[in-house]
């Protein structure tokens, strides 16, 4: 060994450290969304929603204090505290001015410190006694602030609140009430049996309720968010008062009934939000595109999650800036997502709410055998065609020389359809015996659109071809007859 | 010029989802100082509890350093340390190393490693496996992770003058048993001063 000792011994040790490799992109994303619902956690942990109130127009002034329900608490004796709304909100100044209205809040906010603390010690205490029941000795220690910005949370409460956009959010801190609530490594099956582990971030209590003929009607809620273990989020709310609160035990119950689910906050800098329309499942099973509307922040991702016995969907999109000016054309996007396996007999869920997602399996798509000279058709998409009636759907696309001929388009609804367009009804041929409708929109006496529906097989069936752009043209009425006609169910 | 880890860390007090970039700095360092301690397996596991650890700590971080790595380490140092006393394996971290020597995985998965450089490599892995945890803790960090002096003293909260004497002590040890252990080592001064005191 030549050189110095030091440099052969570092080289030794050097030698002696093990291979580790490089971790898997999954590996990495699981533990990137550990620390991603750690920072939930405490981001939930800053908030605790009491209150929800309407702040009426403009006009108005002042505010009604929520009256919330009487609980088990008790509230005498704390009527000299006062709430000291920030001062940087319109509705804060507003109240500021009028000191009846702060007054009114502050009762308010009282009933509704005092109702959590009486969900808390019902609720919570028992389930841990080592939680320390909030001791409310001033609402500005406790650092409460009226947050007009509650439109994600009001979202859930529609029901009660017919203008979202309009409500008033107290929240403070009260990490103390949520130090039962497991830290966001604790995993629980969901449900027993189900290999797919949730992480539960957090809990909160909530005071939800609104304004109806004048009188606050509300009701505390406890809600449980739990994140999965990837990049698909689901909320739930578990319930009303006394329900036990999911996701605390070993085991999880998942609410039978799902009150609306409130739009998941932008925690990671990616809004999550579900898609539109039914996803069309490719022929291998593997494929599945859904149809959503462009969003402002960037380019929208279809996200798959898979486990044993199903696989959850949810659109992601990079938050836009809050001062971003974004012109909302509505732009409806097809995006798409591969599955490590095919979906096979899996339930295709909302990764939002955790709800089973009806989906068109491209499988069922009828073969088509006759097809204009030089057109070509793609594999199915989500339908977005004019045919109304309940049911899945998907499309297939067929184009032809563009500067020729305008696009065609054959729909396949699962179930009972209708056309909602007014083109006028031309004729009702028939198409392998069953009963078609033919329209034909004419404009300075063009065919711009013709369009052929019937039923046939427990499926709705739309062809239509259309112009797209000037000079197109599109296919003649016979054409479309033979392509319909050209249309085969696949045995089964 | 790009934002420093401190200055990540000090906005994600207010804003915690900046704490995300600091993963992505730094996940795979903290990967790799878990997983030759503890193992791939347990090694992912731990790695997330640092981060974890970390955001949950993250107000005690002194902004004055620029580069959490250190600071970091010294969390994983802390994780590796619980996982092994609490799966009761306590004392065994650096005999992993010896073990996985003597049992020839390491040397032999080592193209071109004379039967030399094995012995060598023998002796260093038993050497270490005898050693104080901290002391070789201080050169692993300093060989493996590639931390400076001071940036060893921040990992292990220990003043650097503590750090200069723990190596000076482990590379006397190791010298020592090489040279009575292996032959070929002979030489008994560190020349290019580079792990000196």
């Amino acid at each position: 060994m030549g050189g110095s000792v030091t440099e052969e011994i570092l080289e030794l040790v050097s030698r002696l450290a093990p291979e580790v490799g490089v971790l898997a992109p999954e590996q990495i994303a699981r533990q990137r969304s550990r620390l991603a619902a750690t920072i939930l956690r405490e981001q939930l942990s800053r908030e605790l929603v009491i209150g929800v109130a309407p702040t009426g127009p403009a006009t108005s002034g002042s505010f009604q204090a929520p009256s919330f329900p009487t609980t088990d608490s008790g509230g005498a004796g704390q009527a000299d505290i006062e709430v000291e709304p920030s001062h940087h909100t319109p509705s804060a100044r507003r109240a500021k001015r009028h000191r009846r209205p702060v007054r009114q809040i502050a009762f308010g906010a009282i009933a509704g410190v005092l109702a959590i603390a009486g969900i808390v010690a019902t609720g919570l205490a028992t389930r841990t006694r080592s939680v320390p029941r909030p001791v409310v000795t001033s609402i500005s220690s406790l650092g409460w602030r009226d947050k007009v910005d509650g439109v994600g949370l009001a979202a859930a409460h529609a029901d009660f609140d017919p203008h979202p956009q309009q409500v008033r959010v107290f929240e403070t801190k009260v990490k103390s009430a949520l130090a039962a609530m497991p830290r966001p490594t604790t995993l629980v099956r969901l449900p027993p049996g189900d290999p797919a582990y949730l992480v539960v971030v957090s809990g909160r209590l909530s005071n939800v309720g609104g304004y109806r003929d004048g009188r606050w009607v509300g009701q505390p809620v406890e809600l449980v968010l739990v994140v999965s273990e990837d990049d698909t989020l689901a909320s739930y709310w578990s319930g009303t008062r006394g329900l036990k609160l999911a996701g605390l035990g070993t085991s999880v119950e998942l609410p039978t009934s799902l009150p609306r689910v409130p739009s998941i906050p932008d925690i990671f800098g990616v809004t999550r939000f579900a898609f539109d329309g039914f996803p069309v499942v490719s022929r291998n099973g593997r494929t599945i595109t859904v149809l959503t509307v462009q969003q402002c922040g960037g380019p929208s991702k279809l996200v798959a999650t898979s486990y044993q016995d199903r696989v959850a969907l949810v659109v992601t999109a990079p938050t836009g800036a809050p001062d971003e000016v974004c012109p909302l054309d509505l732009q409806v996007l097809t995006i798409s997502t591969t599955l490590p396996e095919p979906l096979g007999d899996r339930v295709l869920v909302n990764g939002i709410t955790g709800k089973p997602v009806p989906y068109f399996d491209d499988r069922w798509f009828a073969d088509i055998t006759v097809l204009p000279q030089r057109y070509r058709c793609g594999a199915g998409e989500p339908g977005v065609l004019p045919s109304g009636g309940s049911g899945v759907n998907a499309t297939v696309y067929c184009s032809g020389p563009a500067k020729e001929s305008g696009p065609l388009a054959i729909e396949q609804l699962k179930g009972v359809g209708s056309v909602t367009a007014s083109w006028p009804i031309v004729g009702h041929p028939t198409i392998d015996g069953h009963q078609a409708t033919l329209r034909v929109a004419v404009s300075s006496g063009i065919a711009y659109v013709r369009c052929l529906t019937w039923s046939a097989g427990g499926y709705f069936f739309t062809v239509i071809s259309m112009e797209q752009m000037e000079g197109q043209q599109i296919l003649s009425s016979s054409e479309l007859l033979a392509v319909a006609d050209g249309l085969h169910l696949p045995p089964g | 010029m790009s934002i420093t880890d401190a200055e990540l860390i000090a906005d994600s007090l207010t804003q915690p989802a900046a704490f995300q970039e600091i993963f992505q700095r730094h996940f795979d360092c903290v990967y790799r100082y878990c997983a030759r301690r503890i193992g791939t397996q347990a090694g992912e596991d731990a790695a997330g509890e640092v981060l974890c650890r970390a955001f949950e700590h993250r107000s005690q971080y002194d902004r004055a350093r620029p580069d959490a790595r250190p600071w970091l380490l010294g969390i994983a140092a802390n994780v590796v340390a619980g996982h092994l006393r609490s799966s009761g394996r306590q004392a065994a971290a650096y005999q992993r190393a010896a073990s996985y020597l003597l049992a020839g995985a390491l040397v032999d998965d080592h193209a071109g490693v004379g039967v030399d450089a094995r012995q060598e490599l023998r002796v260093v892995a038993k050497a270490l496996a005898s050693m104080p945890t901290v002391e070789v803790e201080t050169l692993l960090l300093y060989v493996w992770d590639e931390l400076s002096y001071a940036d060893i003293a921040i990992a292990l909260d220990v003043p650097v003058g503590t750090v200069r004497s723990r190596l000076s002590r482990v590379r006397q040890r190791l010298r020592d048993e090489l040279h009575s252990n292996a032959p070929g080592v002979t030489a008994s001064s560190d020349k290019d001063g580079r792990f000196g005191d």
